[in-house]
């Protein structure tokens, strides 16, 4: 790829080391900031009359252990030495001081460090989250190995609960910014007809905190892990392995990352939309970016405001959760205040894809579209008054069972709003069963079932029963990977072509979406019976009577990971391949702005401001385009789609 | 398009049928109490209502991907239909109305029958969860148990249910009944037993811990049992200790201030196997949580409640086999333990 650009330059070739420049010293700085820390935090505990660092202490309650101060104090300063090192001293603070500024590479080295284009920014965060959702994926694989069979001793229980642990917050973290923080970033700003987001640097500092989550979560592992789940409840995360604090610094980390990619969204999708851009004209993927982007900015903070009131538990001594006066029901509520909103981060922009490509790939205008956005806003509106459906059983008081109840099958109103579009827009369509049409389709039956089964456990008495077993295992999955996931893939199937110029083997790609999706559904359908039938959530071992279940499970659940393999191979051999077929600029014939434009588009998006002057998904009324380019000399036809 | 719609109601019409037929099957395991069977029902009225609702969804998703599809690109446009009629509100008012209606029933109706706490229950039971076993009390009789929990069928059950150090969650499957073991708060659950059995013929008879609680978690449940009045009676006699408080050898034990850290002042003590042990803790920890438990390996034998100090506790434990065994306040278990060498 870069042999063939720099061939024609007569610039001698980059070194393949000067492109990862900007990361190694990222990282230089990031541990010398370390150091400062930890010095500053032995003085700290030296001048009030402690030892400066004691590798052996044990963690007995109502004790302080020096080694979590000491890297609490250092994760604090090396953050932001991180960022300055990967590139925001050259690119910002230079700036800020008057000096002359660095700037970024135009070639690949261009990924590697900070740069503002959101479309690079887009293949950051979309390189990264695949890379985290197949680790993740093999951390699944390996719990399912140790479920074969009761009993097992393939995983040791503290090693399953690890790793169990780092499945779920890794897999949230992808839920949250895979879609979002890659096609929102990509795409959003070229399908209102904008040159790039509303704050390229805050977009780009939003990226670089990611990689902080990631090694963080890892070196958890040196501290002894964490095991106690992505919901960290305390007092359990306040009495287990130093790698806890870890795991919130982490997660604190990529819940500001999160706010800022939120709020420039926000502003993104209401300044900077071509004219002509009319909120009736935004296509049924910005709306459901901009609509979870609220989620993200105002609720993201109460997690944050949870973890780390459980890490001033450890390192300073409060008792906002243990010890006397400790109330542990209050991280519940702030918890799931934010992390019930975070599934419609995860789901909705996922919701916006898969309508996205059912209406382009139908050939037919969007059905019911006003009444997909009033979907929208509602889930938003209502998603704050439905968290403590997750504490049914958890000793909050009785009285707040009903409502809750209440608000919670509310919220399927405008769930089945969305079916309502879905379901309208294949109606008398011309169907175009492309990959991404399949993963489209299959997101629809997918989140049916994860949307049925919900009623079941929104019920205050069956959920009694069915709380924290494989039924919600099975259902969350069903919404996640089922819902959020396959639109993912429809996402990257459908615009691997227009990010790459590239075209994904279709042939690969629907073997992709058969094993995917005849994999998920042997793996995740016999959960719910195992839960029904006494097969609780997070365990490593279960009662005997259930072995054969969990074999089924396992082996449905290897041949499901074998199906990311054939998307890899494909992803791969499009790239690489001198055979693989370069992409038209529209290859699927779709109306929305990105297609207007080059496979991938020029730095600048558009030649020239376009002007928006017809519905996204006017199929069929042979009437006006999206939009034109108003360039001299061509006409509208020429220009449009 | 008339064709198309009367083909999908009457796939709707058979799929649902079908559905309701498959519905029929037993999903659930056998269940033992009343409150289970109260659940039971309402997850079977939520399968009867859910389905109409799934098959309607694959009828008209399975249908238009069928009859609508197109090899290969397709040469022309779908039919312009943008659902700006009135369908989209006609749909918008009957799924409010569905939702609603399982609001009402089987959610806001049943939800009373399922959590109503019973204030005079026939036994009551309490349940201390700790990192990783359960413990059980009946203070009507003294009797406890950590071997298991026997219930008598028939008679109504209260539980009073705590946890000494990370949340725990109480689930009985066969019961269906579920609740947390908080730290510093006291949960409540009530049914009644239905049916005798015991965990051997059906593993839903066990307590199992139902929250993450850190490593063993998977491994914390004890068998449940069953069992009629008499035999409840008979099992109650035999595990209530009958030890005369402060009776037997006395042995004296103290906590000075900051024990949380440096332990109790003696780190060992001596008891002969052939009388009662009875430990005079004198807690002058002022302001500091405390209590005094003998542990064999990871077998609580004997614990008192926690109390802040300055205080006096006494614990009195049955004769000892000869042995090694773990004194300890459990709320400090790493730092505040000693050994109790029995001979």
């Amino acid at each position: 790829m870069t042999a063939a650009a720099a061939g024609l330059r007569p610039a001698p070739r980059p070194s393949v080391i000067s492109g990862f420049v900007p990361i190694l010293r990222g990282l230089l700085f990031a541990v010398i900031g370390f150091g400062i820390g930890a010095v500053i935090a032995m003085g700290i505990r030296l001048a009030t009359g402690a030892q400066a660092w004691n590798p052996n202490e044990t963690s007995a309650v109502g004790t302080i252990p020096s080694t979590e101060q000491i890297v609490t104090l250092g994760f604090i300063f090396a953050v932001p030495a991180w960022l300055m090192g990967v590139g925001f001293w050259g690119t910002t603070v230079r700036q800020w001081l008057g000096y002359k500024t660095n700037s970024v590479p135009t070639d690949w080295r261009r990924y590697l460090t900070t740069s503002e284009d959101h479309k690079v920014i887009g293949l950051q965060y979309l390189s990264t989250f695949v890379v985290v959702l197949l680790v993740a994926g093999v951390g699944a694989m390996l719990m399912r190995i140790q479920l074969s069979q009761p009993a097992n001793q393939f995983l040791s229980p503290d090693v399953y609960n690890r790793i169990m642990s780092f499945h779920g917050i890794a897999m949230v973290s992808v839920a949250v910014a895979a879609v979002m923080g890659s096609f929102g970033n990509y795409f959003v700003p070229i399908m209102i007809g904008a040159r790039d987001m509303a704050y390229p640097r805050l977009n780009a500092l939003s990226f670089w905190l990611v990689p902080v989550v990631i090694v963080s979560l890892f070196l958890s592992e040196l501290l002894g892990g964490w095991d106690s789940g992505w919901t960290a409840y305390p007092p359990l995360s306040v009495r287990n392995a130093a790698g806890q604090i870890m795991f919130n610094l982490a997660i604190i980390v990529f819940g500001l990352s999160s706010i800022f990619g939120g709020i420039n969204f926000i502003v993104t999708v209401i300044k900077m939309r071509a004219p002509g851009m009319t909120w009736g004209r935004v296509p049924i993927f910005v709306w459901s970016v901009f609509a979870a982007a609220f989620l993200a900015t105002f609720f993201t903070q109460f997690f944050a405001a949870s973890l780390t009131m459980v890490l001033l538990d450890r390192v300073v001594g409060t008792n906002f959760f243990i010890g006397q006066g400790g109330a542990p029901l209050l991280y519940e509520h702030t918890f799931w205040f934010y992390s019930h909103p975070a599934v419609y981060i995860f789901v909705l922009p996922g919701f916006g894809m898969a309508l996205e490509v059912l209406a382009h790939m139908s050939r037919k205008p969007l059905f019911a579209y006003r009444w997909a956005v009033a979907a929208f806003i509602g889930i938003v509106g209502m998603s704050g008054i439905v968290w403590a459906h997750h504490m049914f059983v958890s000793g909050m008081p009785s009285a707040l069972l009903g409502p809750f109840l209440v608000t919670t099958e509310l919220i399927s109103i405008p769930t089945g709003l969305i079916f309502l579009s879905a379901l309208g827009t294949v109606w008398m369509g011309r169907l175009w069963l492309t990959t991404p049409m399949l993963f489209a389709l299959g997101f629809t039956f997918n989140f049916l079932i994860g949307g049925v089964t919900g009623i079941f456990l929104a019920d205050v008495p069956t959920d009694i029963s069915l709380h924290d077993t494989y039924f919600v295992v099975a259902h969350f999955h069903y919404t996640i990977i089922g819902g959020e996931i396959f639109a993912l893939f429809a996402a990257f199937y459908f615009w691997f072509p227009k990010m790459t110029g590239r075209m994904l083997s279709e042939r690969l790609g629907k073997l992709n979406f058969w094993m995917m999706f005849i994999f998920f559904n042997t793996t995740f359908l016999p959960m719910f019976w195992a839960g029904l039938h006494g097969m609780n959530r997070r365990i490593a071992t279960y009662q005997s009577d259930l072995a054969n279940v969990n074999l089924f499970i396992s082996i449905s659940a290897l041949l499901l990971g074998s199906s990311f393999l054939v998307f890899v191979i494909n992803v791969l051999y499009s790239l690489f391949s001198k055979r693989a077929p370069r992409a038209s600029a529209n290859p699927w014939k779709a109306r929305t702005l990105e297609w207007l434009v080059s496979s991938p588009p020029p730095v600048e998006n558009f030649p020239s401001t376009p002007i928006v002057v017809g519905s996204p998904y006017g199929y069929g009324t042979g009437g006006r385009p999206h939009a034109v380019f108003s360039i001299a000399g061509a006409s509208d036809e020429e220009v449009s789609a | 398009m008339r064709r198309h719609i009367a083909i999908v109601g009457l796939i709707w019409v058979v799929l649902t049928f079908a559905g309701l037929i498959a519905a029929q099957v037993v999903f659930q395991p056998a269940v033992f109490s009343d409150k289970g069977q109260t659940i039971d029902g309402t997850f079977k009225t939520l399968l009867i209502m859910s389905v109409p609702v799934f098959t309607f969804v694959i009828a008209a998703l399975g249908y238009s991907v069928i009859a609508f599809r197109h090899r290969g690109q397709p040469d022309e446009d779908g039919a312009p239909i943008t659902g700006r009629g009135p369908l989209p509100l006609a749909w918008f008012v009957v799924t409010s109305v569905m939702a609603l209606g399982v609001m009402v029933y089987p959610g806001l109706t049943e939800l009373p029958n399922v959590v109503h706490l019973d204030p005079k229950p026939d036994v009551v039971v309490n349940i201390q969860g700790q990192q990783w076993q359960w413990s059980v009390k009946y203070p009507q009789t003294g009797a406890k148990s950590n071997a298991e929990l026997v219930l008598p069928v028939n008679e109504k059950v209260g539980f009073q249910i705590t946890s000494i150090d990370v949340i725990h969650s109480v689930w009985i499957p066969a019961f269906r009944m579920r609740i947390d073991a908080v730290p510093g708060l006291t949960t409540y659950m009530s049914f009644t037993p239905t049916a005798m059995g015991d965990s051997k013929t059906d593993s839903g008879l066990r307590l199992q811990c139902s929250q993450l609680c850190g490593t063993s978690h998977a491994a914390m449940f004890m068998p449940v049992r069953v069992v009629s009045a008499a035999d409840f009676q008979a099992w109650q006699t035999a595990n209530t200790p009958h030890i005369e408080p402060g009776s037997g050898q006395q042995l004296a034990l103290t906590a000075s201030a900051g024990a949380a850290k440096n332990g109790f002042d003696e780190k060992a003590l001596t008891a002969n196997s052939t009388d009662n042990i009875t430990i005079n803790f004198a807690n002058n920890d002022p302001g500091t949580v405390h209590n005094i438990a003998i542990k064999n390996g990871d077998t609580v034998v004997g614990a008192t409640d926690f109390k802040p100090g300055p205080g006096t506790q006494v614990l009195t434990v049955a004769p000892l086999p000869p042995g090694t065994y773990t004194f300890l306040c459990q709320a400090h278990p790493t730092t505040m333990l000693g050994t109790l060498t029995v001979k």
